[in-house]
């Protein structure tokens, strides 16, 4: 029981702070996680990945995934609850508090901020992760190649991942 | 806000409606791969153009407020539209809708993703996967700074952020707190000239 609560209320605070989609959350979840006894980063890094190939939001995807790890299927449904929760009920509140709140110049000129440190916190995720496993010349090759695909191009992501993959496979049994 | 339904068939009705809901954004969860800006010019296709639910400029306020709260787009969206649809059981419908697809799914891979986990062929493909990741997010972290980040203020407070970020790790609510008071601090003057206190 008392597991349950602490993965709702790591999810919660995690979700609060998931501005601008799944990835602003990464450094959080490092934080909450890792290093514990929870979550070790290679399966950080795996559940990672995976969420990055399966359909729907990786928030979603990420929340499902680690509650697994900690609490089995009941884990898996209180993390993301968790991690919707703050969205629903800052909605909830904004809808009824609409004007005043979205509105003021305060709210606007502290969104404003907010913008440019969530850019921050997803090159924190970027830099994180990249230390650990950009370790090579052929990792370091398909993160320029694919983010090259991903900048100049409008491929799906789903895609640069799967020619990753492959790629990888390919010069691996070679 | 309607009162409880008053006979069986306003019942069924409001069931029909709801369930067609649920169904659209379950569709939309299942098959969208590649996260929140891949999902929302098909919500935008099926929610304005095709069946007509909402308006274009009501649809783009939609957008406006998912971005400006916590948490995925495709969830932020679903619930808005759920919302004006037909109010909060509507929302918690269309967000039930968004979520479970992926929530199932991933169940499903992580029943069994370490038993596989291990294969020759499983490990070199993360080795390409992993990298490619990184190449995601900072991509993602490139392009949502090209378009929000518009003057000189914006860059210094995403610069300043990243050092005690990354050197001190401080945690990330206190980087959005600063990020916060540092755009009220330069911008208040700026927005009030700009628009009215509404």
């Amino acid at each position: 029981m008392l597991l349950l609560w602490e993965i709702y209320y790591s999810f919660f605070k995690i979700g609060l702070i998931s501005f601008g989609g799944g990835y602003a959350m990464l450094p959080l979840m490092r934080q909450e996680f890792i290093g514990g006894d929870w979550l070790s980063l290679c399966e950080f890094l795996d559940i990672l990945a995976v969420a990055e190939m399966t359909p729907g939001p990786v928030s979603i995807n990420m929340s499902t995934f680690v509650g697994f790890q900690m609490a089995g299927c009941l884990g898996a449904a209180i993390a993301t609850i968790g991690v919707l929760s703050p969205s629903v009920l800052l909605l909830l509140l904004i809808f009824f508090l609409s004007k005043w709140f979205i509105g003021s110049r305060w709210t606007r000129a502290a969104m404003r901020g907010i913008r440019p440190a969530v850019i921050a916190l997803i090159a924190l995720a970027a830099i994180f992760i990249g230390e650990q496993v950009l370790n090579e010349i052929t990792a370091l090759f398909i993160f320029l190649v694919c983010l090259a695909l991903s900048l100049k191009t409008c491929l799906n992501p789903i895609i640069i991942v799967l020619i990753a993959a492959s790629f990888s496979i390919f010069i691996n049994i070679l | 806000m309607k009162p409880f339904p008053s006979s069986l068939r306003e019942l069924m009705n409001t069931l029909t409606c709801l369930g067609q809901l649920f169904f659209l954004f379950f569709k939309i969860g299942a098959f969208t791969f590649g996260g929140g800006y891949v999902m929302l010019p098909i919500i935008e296709r099926e929610i304005v153009e095709k069946r007509e639910w909402i308006e274009r400029d009501k649809f783009l306020d939609i957008l406006a407020l998912a971005q400006s709260v916590p948490g995925a787009l495709a969830v932020n969206t679903s619930f808005q539209v759920g919302y004006r649809l037909y109010g909060i059981k509507g929302a918690l419908t269309a967000v039930l809708g968004a979520a479970l697809p992926s929530f199932i799914i991933i169940l499903l891979i992580a029943l069994y993703f370490f038993e596989y986990r291990n294969h020759p062929l499983a490990e070199y493909a993360f080795m390409g996967i992993l990298p490619s990741v990184v190449a995601l997010i900072t991509a993602a972290a490139w392009r949502m700074g090209e378009k929000t980040i518009g003057d000189w203020k914006g860059m210094a407070i995403c610069g300043f952020l990243l050092l005690p970020g990354y050197f001190l790790d401080w945690n990330p609510f206190f980087l959005l707190l600063a990020g916060a008071l540092g755009g009220i601090f330069m911008y208040h003057r700026e927005e009030a000239e700009a628009g009215s206190d509404e």
